[in-house]
């Protein structure tokens, strides 16, 4: 067990680096002088992350030893990355890194035990709502869709947090009624449905989902939310038949309002056809999927090198949202297809840490917690790296970790911790298992 | 236009990165191979491994008598030298047709001179004489193993 926490610590030591380095080249990009600066900031990087480790080590000795440094690794490609484009946002952004460390351990103290969670299911479930409605009635729109709630000097993006709230409701439930769904399930026309009274949620999951769709108008959470949703289902039941119905719901709901709500269709059709000039220059139009598209061709393999991506010409931006949505297409185009693989990798890599805490786990809502977890964090990578790369429309969620934005990065490190602490709960030796 | 020194740094980037990436691979790697126990002792592999004869005391034939089971008859029994595995599906050799089974439910394996049953992970669990399974258990003759409405009776 201290050999998975030192295997930690070793992990981080070339991601230091890493950042250090990358920061050298964005400085030298700038034309300024390589001072002690570089150092100081891949240093104090390392002093962030060796604290954290501390916490781990004193808190969860047992966890899963890479999901951290994974974390950590995105973590610092996404400071260098948005240091590359805006100093003073980068200055916030590790802020925000700290407040999210700070989150992390203040997570691992409190819950030393996930039953808390399960418990409060229904409090939770409903915070989660007031969350994600709050913006609809104190925010304002951004890019067409009502993200964020203004607290003074903080804009606050609820859905990052509603996500886990949501995992944890969705999990807690199923825990308790997959038996039932499964057991009492019948056969309409040799397809197997569950039980009325159980099937509720699922239309409710369903209709939560498309009011994100049509009131909040946030496309990406709710493709992130309800598949998030159908993944647990078909782990707690082993029933592919559900997942298809539920599919075909949503496929068929997001049809509906594709036709219907002037905000989602607009996105499909920037989709289709993101280089027709009427759309390519409406106002929230297609030009910020065709710009991102020039950006990552503009990267080639070995891409352009940090400092060097053309991100505005005369003052006016030419890649929008470059520091949220459009990262991706920055990353591609300064480290090229190589540096675009090392992240998917990273992001790879920890949805397999993921994956197999939650293969580990044996308590059954531990379990779902954490599929339910990763199957998130990974929905939402699609979302926005498809999004970037036109393989479904682009809407507008953060890379995790990687992007600009603070609710963000906070809402990421508390799902570390719920993993990590799944994780060592999981892997701590039998003998102690008892005096829990 | 390019510094030669920002060329390098990148790349200097993108090789820790992949050599971080492969270091995440290799630990994954060895996790797989160590089984799903990770870092746990799990008493059934550290046993004289999964083909070694075992002598169970000499004269003794364990067997799995079928109390209750939908798809077995009662009174059947398997032969248990060299152990079983039950699940709902294959590769299972005692297949449990119930709503509580999972496909690798829990095996019987010989360590020792002793039958171990151990729960696989099972999502509803195995339960011996009425109490769950929470590791692996050694079998005495007459123990009950039941696992949904499904219920066996260990024999020697």
């Amino acid at each position: 067990m201290t050999s998975a926490r030192n295997r930690e610590l070793f992990g981080l030591l070339p991601i230091a680096l890493a950042v250090s380095a990358g920061f050298a080249a964005v400085l030298i990009a700038r034309d300024a002088e390589v001072n002690d600066a570089t150092l100081t900031y891949g240093a104090a990087f390392l002093v962030l992350c060796l604290i954290g480790h501390l916490f781990i080590r004193v808190r969860l000795p047992n966890a899963d030893a890479y999901l951290y440094p994974v974390a950590a690794a995105l973590a610092g490609m996404g400071i260098v990355m948005v240091y590359r484009i805006d100093p003073e946002l980068a200055r916030e952004q590790a802020q925000w890194f700290v407040l999210g460390l700070a989150a992390f351990a203040a997570a691992t103290l409190l819950l030393r035990d996930l039953s808390v969670l399960e418990r409060y299911r229904y409090t939770i479930a409903a915070g989660a709502l007031l969350l994600l409605i709050l913006p609809r009635v104190t925010g304002g729109v951004t890019n067409g869709a009502y993200l964020q709630i203004d607290l003074g000097p903080i804009a606050f993006q609820p859905a990052e947090l509603a996500k886990i709230a949501v995992v944890i409701f969705i999990a807690a439930y199923l825990a308790d009624t997959r038996e039932l769904m499964v057991t009492y399930e019948r056969r309409v026309l040799g397809v197997s449905l569950p039980p009325l009274r159980h099937f509720g949620p699922m239309l409710v999951v369903w209709a939560f989902a498309m009011m994100l769709l049509v009131f909040i108008r946030d496309l990406g959470s709710s493709v992130m939310f309800f598949g998030g949703f159908l993944a647990l289902l078909y782990v707690a039941t082993g029933r592919l038949s559900y997942v298809v119905i539920g599919l075909a719901m949503f496929v068929f709901g997001f049809m509906f309002f594709e036709a219907t709500v002037g905000h989602v269709g607009a996105r499909v059709d920037a989709w289709l056809d993101p280089l027709n000039p009427d759309l390519y220059y409406a106002v929230g139009g297609s030009g910020q999927i065709a710009q991102g598209m020039f950006a990552q061709a503009d990267g080639g393999a070995l891409g352009a090198g940090l400092g060097e991506a053309l991100l505005t010409s005369g003052g006016t931006p030419v890649l929008p949202a470059a520091q949220t949505d459009l990262i991706y297409a920055v990353v591609v185009n300064e480290l090229g297809f190589v540096g675009a693989i090392a992240l998917l990798l990273l992001y790879l890599l920890f949805v397999e840490r993921g994956l197999k805490t939650a293969m580990l786990a044996s308590d059954p809502f531990a379990k779902l917690l954490a599929t339910g977890l990763t199957a998130v964090f990974a929905l939402q990578v699609f979302v926005i790296v498809g999004g970037v790369t036109r393989v479904i429309p682009l809407t507008g969620v953060t890379l995790p970790f990687v992007s600009y934005g603070g609710s963000s990065i906070v809402a990421n490190f508390i799902l570390v911790a719920l993993l990590m602490i799944v994780s060592d709960q999981a892997r701590r030796p039998r003998d102690e298992g008892g005096v829990l | 236009m390019t510094e030669p020194i920002a060329v390098a740094l990148k790349f200097a980037l993108l090789i820790l990165l992949f050599l971080f990436v492969v270091w995440v691979v290799r630990g994954s790697l060895r996790d797989l191979a160590v089984g799903s126990g990770g870092s746990e002792f799990d008493p059934l592999l550290a046993g004289g491994g999964d083909n070694a004869p075992i002598d169970l005391r000499r004269g003794v034939h364990p067997r799995l008598t079928v109390v209750a089971a939908r798809n077995y008859e009662t009174g059947s029994s398997f032969d248990l030298t060299g152990g079983l595995l039950l699940g709902r599906d294959r590769p299972a050799e005692v297949i449990v047709e119930d709503p509580f089974a999972s496909a690798r439910h829990a095996r019987i394996a010989p360590r020792g001179p002793y039958n171990f049953l151990e729960d696989l992970g099972s999502t509803n669990g195995t339960y011996l004489n009425g109490s769950r399974v929470a590791a692996a258990e050694r079998l005495a003759p007459g123990d009950r193993i039941t696992i949904g409405d499904t219920e066996f009776r260990y024999e020697e």
